[in-house]
């Protein structure tokens, strides 16, 4: 009975509305134009955001195809994706996250490319701000730190949360990890989000880096290597790329140790993980996906154990944030938050040092401590610090070079 | 004296009388005419829509009172086609172009030839708007704000803005008002949009007879959620998250 069910079903899905061959004419136009046109020629309802599609083009469609490879071929290019609503509609919307560096990674044993279930994702809102009321990009300097703020060993405290791992081969507070320069430029995209809002995080981003002096890759369209996904769903989102994950570390001689690394946990607003590279700044005009590389959860902390000499060059980082752990934040704030955990190696961002950050935003244990709403000049002070020293032949960066490098700036205001 | 100009007036009643022609057009949900007028004149009625259409020597004026309808004007120089929608005449010569009502606004699309827009003259002056005329050629649209007592002018494809009359429901960066309000007009099942998401711009098509499916689409491209509420139609709404509505 259960056979004959589902033959039956067999046969339904071979008359669907997608597998039909047309003769599609569709020039090169803009999208919204080259849809309608799709959904004239195919006889299928199309839906799409205006926000999503009114600024792309669309390379258009010759020949005989199914509807669902003329979809596909319209599409190309466009970071969109179609999913089916009924029978003859399709909804148009933001494809998931491409992971643009660890794509290229691949997968020595059969593990594929990394992806991101996008089926529970439809678009989300955080604080509904129309377009014109998203906050600067510009990076301004802030309020400067009280001398209170300062008192005792709160720099050094703050030093320490703001970059967590070093290299094991080295004395433990020297060798902190940062982007590198080269191909190991910051290069962030950001998904799950409306059009205008995935820009602005972004953009914010980038800008932050470039205040800060970290090496950004000035091609909009990079290979991205921090994606940021915005999702309500993170276990689920996350299922493709834990697998990809567990089978890319496999044979690495520490697999049970970085599989507990890998082992997602989801209590957290903002989760995900850096992928660390070694051999030094030599290997900075090398793509990481020819370099061997390390994980490092943001969530738990957890060293590395015998695993050292890779974790002082960041090489991509993926950052989830789960949409219903901060309603109602503004999304300045986030993006923010999101700029200094993609620049330094930051695990377990649960502190409340006396100097404020804006990891104090979603942190657990700053009680009734007036939130953050920005980037701090501690945490702008700290990034400065950090990717002041050229480190690229020799020489290393230690915890100490940074705290007396942010005196010397706070002094210098 | 008083009778001398009943008289007259009445005189001059029954002159316009014999040479004037009033015709009343209207369609029902879902129902679409295509009607010529006495002019020679053609026009399309979309489905929900009410013309009156009054002819005399020197003019020839249309109401539409509701809905939607597409004009091909019949060209007569010395004899004015005007269409008075809402709050807009819309002035034209010999060309063809569509008037839309929408809850919010009205809008008119040029798809041949040119033609002139003024605000109705009475209305803007309670109001207290600069009153204007407005040229638009093939390819405008020019949109009347009612809120906003606004114009605008904006570029649209002609052939989408009248793909109704072939049975096509097509929009581009329309706002879900506007897509919604023409779609209560083919479908009896009644939608109403939230306010908050009124503005909010859709592109696509939309055949009314798979509506269900539009709404299972609109859930996947924002963050919405349709809502039957039976007797009261569906109501599309922001989706909650921890009970906050966006």
């Amino acid at each position: 009975m259960l056979v004959a069910v589902m033959a039956w079903h067999g046969t339904a899905r071979a008359d669907d509305i997608m597998d039909r061959q047309i003769h599609f004419h569709i020039p090169a136009s803009p999208l919204p134009s080259a849809l309608i046109e799709f959904s004239t020629q195919s006889g299928v309802q199309v839906a799409a955001a205006d926000a999503a599609v009114s600024n792309l083009k669309s390379n258009g469609v010759n020949g005989t195809y199914s509807v669902r490879a003329a979809m596909a071929m319209l599409l190309q290019g466009t970071g969109l994706a179609y999913s089916q609503a009924g029978t003859g509609t399709v909804a148009i919307a933001a494809a998931g996250p491409t992971f643009g560096t660890l794509a290229r990674m691949g997968a020595p044993n059969g593990a594929g490319r990394p992806s991101v279930d996008t089926s529970s994702q439809a678009t989300v809102n955080v604080t509904p701000v129309p377009q014109t009321e998203l906050p600067e990009i510009a990076v301004t300097a802030a309020r400067l730190p009280t001398d209170e703020e300062l008192a005792g060993n709160s720099l050094r405290q703050f030093v320490d949360h703001h970059a967590t791992t070093h290299n094991f081969t080295t004395p433990v507070d020297r060798n902190l990890g940062r982007w590198r320069g080269g191909m190991q430029s910051i290069c962030p995209t950001t998904t799950g989000l409306s059009a205008n809002y995935n820009a602005f995080v972004t953009s914010r981003l980038r800008a932050v880096a470039q205040y800060v002096g970290a090496p950004v890759q000035s091609d909009p369209n990079c290979l991205d290597n921090v994606t940021v996904v915005f999702t309500d769903n993170p276990e689920q989102a996350m299922k493709g790329i834990v697998s990809w994950a567990e089978k890319y570390f496999q044979r690495n001689n520490h697999f049970q140790s970085i599989k507990r690394l890998i082992a997602y946990t989801s209590d957290h607003a903002i989760q995900g993980w850096y992928f660390t590279t070694r051999a030094g700044a030599r290997a900075s005009n090398t793509e990481i996906a020819l370099l061997p590389v390390n994980l490092l959860p943001i969530w738990p902390k957890i060293f590395p154990r015998n695993n050292g000499g890779d974790t002082n060059g960041i090489g991509a980082a993926v950052l989830i944030v789960d949409v219903r752990k901060i309603e109602g934040t503004p999304i300045g704030a986030i993006a923010d938050y999101l700029a200094v955990l993609s620049l330094s190696v930051i695990q377990t961002p649960d502190h409340c040092d006396p100097l404020p950050s804006i990891l104090d935003l979603v942190s657990s244990s700053c009680g009734a401590r007036e939130k953050p709403t920005a980037i701090t000049a501690g945490d702008l002070a700290f990034l400065k610090a950090l990717y002041y020293k050229n480190t690229a032949w020799g020489g290393s960066l230690s915890r100490a070079d940074i705290e007396a490098n942010m005196m010397h700036q706070f002094k210098l205001r | 004296m008083a009778a001398g100009v009943v008289l007259l007036l009445g005189v001059a009643g029954w002159f316009a009388w014999q040479y004037s022609d009033e015709q009343v057009l209207d369609t029902a949900i879902g129902e679409q005419r295509r009607v010529t007028l006495a002019d020679g004149s053609h026009l399309d009625l979309a489905p929900g829509s009410r013309v009156i259409a009054h002819f005399t020597l020197e003019n020839r004026d249309v109401w539409l009172e509701r809905g939607q309808a597409f004009f091909q004007v019949a060209h007569q120089l010395t004899r004015p086609f005007t269409v008075h929608a809402n709050n807009l005449t819309v002035t034209a010569v010999g060309t063809e172009f569509d008037v839309r009502i929408s809850p919010d606004a009205t809008a008119v699309t040029v798809m041949e030839g040119r033609i002139k827009v003024s605000p109705d003259a009475e209305k803007m002056d309670q109001s207290g708007t600069r009153t204007g005329i407005i040229r638009a050629d093939i390819g405008q649209r020019v949109t009347f704000s009612n809120s906003a007592h606004q114009f605008s002018v904006g570029t649209v494809d002609p052939t989408v803005a009248g793909s109704w009359r072939g049975g096509k429901l097509q929009f581009v960066g329309e706002s879900l008002e506007d897509v919604v309000g023409v779609i209560n007009r083919y479908s009896t099942t009644h939608i109403v949009v939230a306010p908050a998401l009124q503005q909010t711009r859709f592109t696509g098509t939309v055949s009314p007879t798979t509506v269900r499916d539009w709404f299972k689409a609109l859930e996947q491209i924002y963050a919405v959620e349709v809502i039957d509420q039976g007797p009261d139609g569906m109501l599309i709404r922001s989706r909650t998250r921890n009970g906050i509505r966006s």
